[in-house]
């Protein structure tokens, strides 16, 4: 039982970072509802532990604990490949927001016809 | 629409409506007095080209950031060039243009700050779980602002003088949410919201944008939003213009 409980203590704590992290505004709702679902399904393995001794003995592991562990692991990877994922697509904006920045010194903003031309008012930083 | 001495000024998202942009620009000039922005969400298409080439001024993102932060940007826009008046149309031609007229009144005369289109009177429809997650919605955010509203995701609205300042630095930006969130800043800000019935008419061309599982996502992402707005920290108030 013990084990449950520093489970369900964790997933407790998970929430509450969380829950601290979206109110104030460091996280986005996305990030929000993943983080949460992972707190949900820790919370819900913490109290499975039959289920998880009949999957482990079906697929011949023998301790059932081992096989969270290694459904985890597999798990944390696959975070950590969508998170590079992530980063190399923002990466690559700030890259195109900076060449265009770049450019702008030598290629000043389009002012078509007789469009009111905005770009005296976009110099200063926003 | 005689505007009088007041800017208006009509900014329309756009992510690849080459199709429809030019009709609703051009039918925007027709019936009201006011210039008219095309915010191009990252468009690949001819979108930009054939906007400047009927009168609208556009400015582009350099990549996709959704409708919520091409509203911002419009804002910002507004803000910079003291617009009293913006008023958002979709560029698929599904807003009715005339009814643009009675979401500009209120703003103008001063009577609301911000001011929504209802699809629902002329007789927009959804179906099965969007419909009951859609009458949800309603109730709560009715509940919570002290006005009913029934259409609250709906992005055909406008914005008063004293609403273009404020959300030009917090108009939400998470695709659905920020048409919900908005509202909800909105009554934090003690704004006047109003809804207005307005026609909407069948896409011109393009396709809806979500489907079923993606939908339910959003919904719950809304929910979760809704939930939490009272207690997050207010993307307004010590933000410098």
């Amino acid at each position: 039982m013990t084990l449950e409980i520093v489970l369900a203590v964790t997933a407790l704590l998970l929430f509450v970072v969380i829950f601290e992290a979206l109110r104030r505004r460091r996280l986005s709702e996305n990030f929000a509802l993943f983080w949460m679902g992972v707190g949900i399904a820790a919370v819900a393995l913490a109290f499975a532990r039959p289920l998880i001794d009949s999957v482990s003995d079906a697929i011949g592991v023998s301790y059932g604990p081992t096989l969270v562990f290694a459904a985890f692991a597999v798990f944390l990877v696959i975070v950590c490949l969508s998170l590079s994922m992530h980063i190399s697509r923002i990466e690559s904006q700030v890259e195109t927001l900076a060449q265009q920045l770049a450019l702008r010194e030598v290629f000043p903003p389009l002012s078509e016809g007789e469009n009111e031309s905005p770009s005296h008012d976009l110099e200063e930083p926003l | 629409m005689e505007t009088g001495s007041k800017k208006v000024l009509a900014i329309i998202p756009a992510l690849n409506e080459a199709e429809t942009v030019a009709a609703v620009i051009a039918e925007i000039h027709s019936v009201v007095n006011c210039d008219v922005l095309v915010i191009d969400d990252g468009s690949t298409d001819a979108t930009v080209a054939i906007a400047r080439n009927v009168g609208a001024t556009v400015v582009s993102h350099p990549f996709n950031l959704g409708v919520g932060a091409a509203i911002r940007t419009g804002l910002l826009y507004a803000d910079r060039l003291d617009y009293s008046v913006v008023v958002q149309i979709d560029a698929d031609g599904q807003h009715d243009v005339n009814s643009a007229i009675d979401l500009i009144e209120p703003a103008l005369s001063g009577n609301a700050d911000l001011v929504l289109g209802s699809r629902f009177a002329s007789g927009y429809q959804v179906s099965g779980l969007r419909a009951l997650g859609m009458r949800l919605l309603s109730r709560i955010v009715s509940r919570r602002i002290g006005v009913t509203i029934t259409d609250t995701t709906s992005g055909f609205r406008a914005f008063g003088p004293n609403a273009v300042g404020p959300f030009a630095r917090a108009y939400p930006t998470e695709y659905l949410s920020d048409t919900v969130e908005a509202l909800l800043i909105a009554n934090d800000l003690g704004f006047r919201i109003e809804e207005r019935s307005v026609t909407m008419h069948p896409r011109l061309g393009g396709q809806a944008s979500a489907g079923w599982s993606r939908s339910s996502y959003l919904m719950v992402r809304l929910f979760l939003v809704i939930a939490f707005h009272p207690l997050r920290r207010s993307e307004v108030q010590g933000s410098r213009k």
